[in-house]
């Protein structure tokens, strides 16, 4: 969650994990910088395409965090 | 006024002469040039001189999100887009904006994030960015400027080496004519102040090891330049009805191929794109007062270039005036046409010729007045600008001084 507000275009917009991700505003390059950052942050190697489709954050956030190793999943 | 003219309503530069386009003018009229010292970017090539953007203020014009997704050749582009569309006062037009394109030239593409991005992969065995493919590729200026001013036709990028500019320019004067679009804005980019891109010269043996010295004797190479220079063209008369007035015309130009060597340059290709430029523009040679030169300081090209002058110009020297602006500016390679074409509407706004610096005799083998190291005082009514590029492409714009 912290790396999607990191990225929002909007930072003031307040969102959950059942915010609709259109909601947040964010925009395929945004997409992209998230995925990198839990790559780099987690060490993980995230198999997701840009332009997937996900209702809400938590659908997003939840993928993502699928592709964090088990060792690392606490600190996620 | 010919038909066939499109109106130069605005024009934006970013380069090593200004950032604007009265401190370009002023710094090409004056004849400073603007070649330095290298050396705290590249010292072990042979080279130590060029002329390199120093103090572009890029958080002065981009947020620091957008700032991270625009390779820097695409940052020249847009600020000097913003220029053009500016002085244009294009925010003022009511133009459907799918009859707006946008076709910026360049060589290089994003060589400075491609160069990070090798560095993080081979040097610290770490990812590229990930968006060094977006902001590499060589239609990013294009749509960046599209996306800032909304415009939704035909927008793409070109690249054909140091002829990138004036190709862009080229289609964009067949789009207006064609009646395909109302606006067009056109114009180059390129970033070169990288180590490897002074390394991968180097190994040319095309740059100089001191000055550019355009048409003089002991000339021994180019020196690397850039920076972005954007116009936006329009159908003659458009721009009347919101109260702008052109500040030049582009009447015509000319496109060639040598199809022959890659790097040495033929005479033969670089007259056909001028008498080519000359007949599209609806004029004679001798309405023509400037040649404003592709001038690179090479021994080949300015002799190569003088020739080809002299074969459509019939040798007068006296008649035509030519002038290099690399010799103040460097070679912005696909941004070169761009900035020249600034150069030579200057030269047709304030009739004077723009100098050849760095000037120091006459070559018997560039028989041209080279209008060396001063400028000089000269009323012109039209001129053409060069642009010739490795894979022997050629192309000469004609452009008029502003009528009405």
């Amino acid at each position: 969650m912290g790396f999607m507000r990191s990225e929002m275009q909007d930072k003031s917009i307040e969102f959950s994990m059942d915010t609709p991700l259109e909601g947040v505003k964010i925009d395929s390059i945004d997409v992209i910088h998230v995925i990198f950052k839990v790559e780099e942050e987690y060490g993980a190697t995230v198999d997701m395409a840009p332009d997937s489709k996900f209702a809400t954050v938590g659908e997003f956030v939840n993928a993502l965090i699928d592709f964090i190793p088990a060792d690392k999943k606490v600190d996620a | 006024m010919n038909p066939h003219w499109v109106d130069v309503t605005g024009r934006g530069v970013i380069s090593s002469a200004g950032f604007s386009i009265a401190d370009f003018t002023s710094t090409i009229m004056s004849g400073r040039t603007m070649i330095g010292d290298i050396t705290d970017i590249c010292n072990d090539v042979r080279f130590t001189n060029g002329a390199v953007i120093r103090n572009f203020d890029a958080n002065a014009h981009f947020d620091e999100r957008t700032l991270g997704n625009l390779d820097r050749f695409s940052q020249f582009a847009a600020v000097a887009g913003r220029q053009a569309v500016a002085e244009a006062k294009l925010a003022d037009a009511i133009i459907d904006p799918a009859r707006i394109a946008v076709i910026i030239g360049t060589a290089n593409g994003g060589g400075d994030i491609l160069e990070e991005g090798y560095q993080r992969i081979y040097e610290e065995q770490r990812k590229p960015r990930p968006l060094t493919i977006p902001m590499s590729m060589s239609n990013a200026p294009a749509s960046r400027i599209a996306k800032e001013i909304g415009a939704r036709g035909p927008v793409f990028g070109v690249s054909s080496a140091c002829a990138s500019t004036n190709h862009a320019v080229m289609m964009g004067l067949m789009m207006i004519r064609s009646g395909l679009v109302d606006v067009a804005i056109v114009g180059g980019t390129d970033s070169c102040g990288y180590a490897s891109y002074f390394k991968v010269w180097d190994v040319l043996r095309a740059v100089s090891p001191e000055t550019c010295r355009p048409f003089s004797t002991g000339r021994k190479g180019l020196i690397i330049g850039e920076g972005a220079g954007v116009l936006v063209l329009e159908r003659a008369g458009q721009a009347a009805a919101r109260g702008v007035k052109p500040v030049a015309h582009l009447a015509g130009g000319g496109m060639s191929s040598d199809a022959g060597d890659l790097i040495a340059p033929d005479s033969s290709g670089m007259a056909m794109a001028m008498r080519a430029a000359v007949a599209d523009a609806g004029v004679a040679p001798d309405q023509i007062g400037y040649v404003n030169a592709h001038g690179t300081g090479t021994v080949a090209n300015d002799r190569s270039e003088s020739s080809a002058i002299n074969e459509i110009f019939g040798g007068n020297r006296e008649r035509i005036s030519v002038s290099a602006t690399k010799s103040i500016i460097g070679h912005a390679m696909g941004a070169s046409g761009a900035l020249e074409a600034m150069a030579t509407i200057a030269a047709l706004q304030t009739g004077m010729i723009p100098p050849t610096v760095n000037f120091t005799s006459a070559d018997p083998e560039c028989d041209v007045d080279a209008t060396p190291n001063e400028p000089r005082q000269r009323e012109i009514e039209m001129a053409l600008s060069n642009s010739f590029a490795f894979g022997g492409l050629n192309v000469s714009l004609a452009f008029a001084r502003a009528q009405g």
